[in-house]
């Protein structure tokens, strides 16, 4: 086989395989719209509109992954107080989803802990969590759809 | 190490300083096409690592990509430029340049052409990049790390074209490396 040959079927082999995947992964995808959570719990799912919370002025600063100390100040609820408003108790843990599959976990002690964990407005109508506390911000989601509670 | 001309260490701080920032240049196109797959990344990689794969292809060095991978992981480090990996980041630079270099040690003595082997050390290269970020940072799974890896993959291939070409036209003016051959004045061909 010519070597251009060779390297035309690498590419598109791997062409087929990622348009393969992105049509497997864009077929189980359950999209939700901007502002909505989606809460599973129990093998139950809840969605629930952000905007429609009972919201409060969430202020704070948390550490980037360089170590620099960033403010907040934004509209938002605690996770405590979203998963009381849902009802939802006796969980050990929840992670949270992004639109990109992003996830962080935070246990149910962090969660009871006043003012740690939070879901905010984003300023593009997404919703963030952001974890104060933290060392660095790997768990701020960006873009939050989903709620998994274990 | 082999004894580098000043030229091929000019050459290879170029290559270094374009892989690190030619990322950030083509991430917020990447990120329309990942985002449209809800995917976090996986295409820029491939071609900040056609610079690496150009390098180490001209040099001939030894470890040469893991060497260059260093490099960018200091910079990384000393500009702030870390993004979600934190202090593990440099782990996130070497291996692909690591993988580039076993790559090219692998096939050394396979009947494959200098472009070819580009183009296989891109494609190998780009999704250790992309498995090193899922272990560190998005611990992804299944279908979405399928489409994650293969994504990385078939953008590295399509760069390691690019980087296999780039190597073809600096060939002749870069000169280094025992038994090269140049291909000044001949086209460019992979």
């Amino acid at each position: 086989m010519k070597k251009r040959s060779r390297i035309f079927v690498l590419i598109a082999a791997l062409a087929a395989l990622t348009a393969a995947a992105a049509a497997v992964r864009l077929a189980v995808w359950e999209g939700v719209s901007e502002g909505v959570l989606r809460i599973e719990s129990s093998g139950t799912t809840t969605d629930v509109v952000f905007s429609e919370l009972e919201l409060g002025e969430v202020k704070g600063t948390v550490i980037n992954g360089k170590g620099e100390e960033k403010s907040v100040d934004a509209r938002g609820v605690s996770l405590s107080g979203l998963l009381d408003q849902c009802q939802i108790t006796g969980f050990a843990e929840v992670t949270v989803e992004a639109d990109d599959a992003y996830s962080a976990a935070v246990a149910a002690e962090e969660i009871a802990v006043p003012e740690k964990v939070y879901l905010i407005a984003q300023e593009d109508g997404g919703v963030k969590m952001v974890v104060f506390g933290d060392s660095n911000s790997k768990r701020s989601v960006s873009n939050v759809v989903c709620l998994k509670v274990r | 190490m082999k004894p580098y001309s000043l030229r091929t260490w000019i050459f290879l701080a170029l290559c270094c300083d374009l892989g690190l920032f030619a990322k950030r240049m083509v991430n917020p196109f990447a990120n329309l096409i990942t985002g449209a797959l809800h995917i976090p990344g996986g295409i820029s990689t491939g071609f900040s690592l056609m610079f690496l794969a150009t390098a180490a292809a001209l040099t001939q060095g030894r470890f040469c990509g893991a060497a260059m991978g260093a490099v960018q992981s200091a910079l990384a480090l000393s500009l702030g430029m870390v993004g979600s990996m934190g202090a593990l980041s440099p782990v996130g630079y070497i291996a692909p340049g690591l993988v580039i270099d076993l790559v090219f040690m692998a096939t050394k003595d396979r009947p494959l052409s200098r472009g070819e082997r580009v183009v296989l050390a891109n494609t190998l290269a780009s999704p250790a990049a992309a498995l090193a970020a899922n272990c560190i940072v998005f611990h992804l799974s299944g279908v979405v790390l399928l489409l994650y890896l293969s994504i990385a993959a078939a953008s590295g291939a399509f760069c390691g074209v690019l980087a296999a070409r780039l190597a073809s036209r600096l060939a002749p003016v870069i000169k280094m490396g025992p038994g090269f051959e140049g291909s000044a004045g001949k086209g460019v061909s992979i």
